[in-house]
């Protein structure tokens, strides 16, 4: 198992989870992502690597839409 | 034959007179904020009675467990206007950077509002952050309108690295306390001449932004006057007016102002009674 925090939370996942696998944990697929971004350790993620990306022990990932803001 | 010099009816759309900020060309020169309303419905009304073709949005989290945030993303793209993210609650370059990368892969906009804050009392701009994200962004593509202080160095050199537009403060962000330091305004308009300034932060008012569009600004971006005032729809309508209005008296021109007064009567053909 790797330790991860996704969006400030601490969680576990199994070795070789990719971040399309755990974006679909939470019902959030390349299809349904209009308005989010991800980002990986501070990285930006486009839509078309999600497949690709392999996450790792102590990765932090960064969900984020627009929310209200002045 | 129209004469070149017509005067302005104050009808927007006579007027002809677009703010361009980058690829963006707006009848408005409000921009509104979509924080701090009472309800959805209100922010909605709101912003149809600014007019505003430009509003602000934040880049956070989303909740995971309540996508109920989505639903207001679907509000304002169904609406006619233009999505200004921010960068707000950043407090260094590296920060900020990141947040506007990513809102522009979540919002599909080169546009972005840049805040570099430097503590949380006061929410003024961290300048040396500041300039050092604005120039990454330009690099990188971003149209980057720049929150500042209403500082005119910094301003300058924001308007000369190649931001689309430069915004200083009126006052600190939520204050409502208008413009502190019109003189300081006035000089950066003087030394950026040719790029759009926008007040930004600290209007309380309808007068503050006619204020800050009669010192020669092309732009008020405000959200706290509108969305915490008693009525905020009937704000924001005033704030439509009051923008308005300064920019036509900004565009025909003030009269000097004097220690003295001056009669507008003329003293000829005055009436003498007997003594």
């Amino acid at each position: 198992m790797i330790q991860i925090t996704v969006n400030g939370l601490g969680e576990q996942y199994s070795v070789g989870t990719s971040l399309k696998d755990i974006l679909l944990s939470r019902e959030i697929t390349v299809e349904s992502a209009k308005g989010i971004a991800v980002a990986v350790n501070d990285r930006i993620i486009r839509r078309a690597d999600w497949n690709t990306v392999q996450i790792e022990q102590g990765a932090n990932i960064e969900i984020v839409t627009a929310r209200q803001g002045g | 034959m129209k004469q070149a010099n017509e005067p302005k009816t104050g009808k927007i759309e006579e007027c002809g007179d677009w703010l361009r900020i980058g690829e963006l060309k707006l009848k408005s020169r409000l921009l509104l904020g979509t924080s701090g309303y009472p309800n959805p419905q209100t922010m909605l009304e709101s912003l149809a009675a600014s007019g505003s073709q430009l509003v602000t949005v934040a880049i956070r989290r989303v909740n995971l467990s309540d996508h109920s945030e989505e639903s207001f993303l679907d509000l304002l793209q169904s609406l006619p206007v233009n999505l200004l993210p921010n960068t707000a609650g950043c407090y260094t370059a590296r920060e900020a950077i990141l947040v506007a990368e990513m809102a522009r892969e979540a919002l599909e906009t080169n546009l972005i509002k840049l805040e570099v804050i430097g503590d949380d009392e006061t929410l003024l701009p961290d300048v040396e952050q500041l300039l050092k994200a604005a120039s990454e962004l330009i690099r990188s593509g971003f149209t980057v309108m720049a929150y500042s202080n209403d500082d005119p160095i910094t301003c300058r050199k924001l308007a000369d690295m190649g931001c689309a537009a430069v915004m200083p403060l009126a006052s600190p962000i939520g204050s409502g306390m208008g413009i502190v330091n019109p003189y300081n305004l006035q000089l950066i308009r003087t030394l950026v001449p040719n790029i759009p300034l926008i007040v930004d932060a600290g209007i309380g008012t309808a007068s503050d932004a006619a204020k800050a569009m009669e010192l020669g600004y092309d732009g008020v971006l405000l959200n706290t006057a509108v969305s915490k005032a008693k009525h905020p729809v009937q704000m924001a309508a005033a704030m439509r007016h009051a923008v308005l209005g300064g920019r036509l008296a900004w565009q025909a021109g003030r009269i000097p102002q004097r220690f003295y007064a001056q009669a507008s009567s003329s003293m000829e053909g005055r009436i003498q009674i007997s003594s």
